[in-house]
């Protein structure tokens, strides 16, 4: 599927969601395989898009990944047509790089953990974007700077807590992902 | 009162008053894993070096209420947080007026996810006025009971 954003930032075209059920991802289900047949990047070209076009991306996912980040996509096209001071304290204008590059998070997600339920998925002040999990008492998020980096904070039912940056690594994601279980 | 170490903080500001800070529907969403809307902690970000709220303390002593922080920002919601608190996570709050803003203030101190994590469970008790999302039911009675 190809997400793509026009004109900067303020429209993200819809049309671009063909269907590409047969494009199926290469990563591969945890459970089935071993750590090394796991995609070593979450983010491929570093942190920057691999696009046929200027504008736009291409994300391989899994057929049942397709309609939950369709969904995720959907929720973010309102985040990219917010206004500067959207949150009434002078937010900044969402970036679109930030939201190509949570799709791309949120497709190894899907991709690898059919089981976790969606994120709750927020705009932040500074222009980035946050997905966040609270399961019985467990807290995860992943906020993508603007700058397309990834922090990470978990905290447990006991108050064990740890945040710090996301490595550009699939299996260091999934060991956050497990915190979930 | 404790120390906030070098992070600026009104001593003026008693530690029994609240801070109240706008919630956007943006940090109020439906989590799909419970169906029910919820506090987001990024709602508790600094943008530059603090975080803006009204001063609890001034609004009372001009004779207005913490809803009126929400007068000019249709739709917005409305959470208080108290300083006490504040002040034991190692923050600080200081008044910083700005034009349309007499009562506006900063809470400065480091935020760190943890921090924000606390400050939106915090909230989540201290809802002044929840925002306007479109799935309420327009037959509902209004803050006034209208």
């Amino acid at each position: 599927m190809t997400a793509a954003i026009r004109d900067g930032r303020k429209l993200i075209s819809e049309r671009e969601w063909v269907a590409s059920s047969h494009e199926t991802s290469s990563a591969v289900t945890p459970t089935r395989g071993t750590t090394s047949e796991v995609p070593e990047k979450i983010f491929g070209s570093a942190f920057t898009p691999t696009p046929t076009r200027p504008d736009e991306v291409t994300i391989r996912v899994t057929p049942s990944a397709q309609a939950r980040l369709e969904r995720a996509f959907r929720e973010m096209q309102s985040f990219a047509v917010l206004d500067a001071g959207w949150d009434s304290y002078g937010a900044r204008l969402v970036q679109s790089d930030a939201i190509l590059q949570t799709l791309r998070l949120l497709a190894v997600v899907f991709n690898t953990r059919e089981d976790i339920a969606d994120p709750m998925i927020v705009p932040t002040s500074e222009g980035g974007v946050q997905i966040e999990w609270d399961r019985d008492d467990v807290h995860l998020e992943l906020e993508v700077r603007p700058s397309l980096e990834v922090d990470v904070y978990w905290e447990r039912p006991d108050g064990e807590t740890w945040e710090g940056p996301l490595q550009n690594s699939q299996p260091s994601l999934l060991r956050f992902l497990q915190r979930l279980d | 009162m404790p120390e906030a170490g070098d992070v600026p903080d009104d001593a003026s500001i008693p530690d029994e008053s609240a801070v109240y800070r706008r919630i956007t529907l943006e940090w109020y969403k439906v989590d799909p894993s419970m169906g029910d809307r919820r506090l987001t902690t990024a709602a508790f970000s600094d943008l530059g070096d603090a975080m803006s709220v009204a001063i609890g303390v001034d609004l009372e002593a001009g004779g207005h209420e913490p809803a009126e922080v929400v007068a000019n920002h249709p739709g917005y919601g409305l959470v208080a947080l108290p300083v006490d608190e504040l002040r034991r996570l190692g923050l600080g709050v200081v008044r910083s007026a700005i034009d349309g803003e007499v009562c506006h203030g900063d809470v400065y101190g480091k935020k760190t996810r943890s921090t924000k994590k606390k400050l939106r469970d915090l909230a989540e008790q201290r809802w002044i006025l929840k925002p306007a999302s479109p799935d309420d039911d327009p037959e509902q009675p209004d803050a006034d009971g209208e």
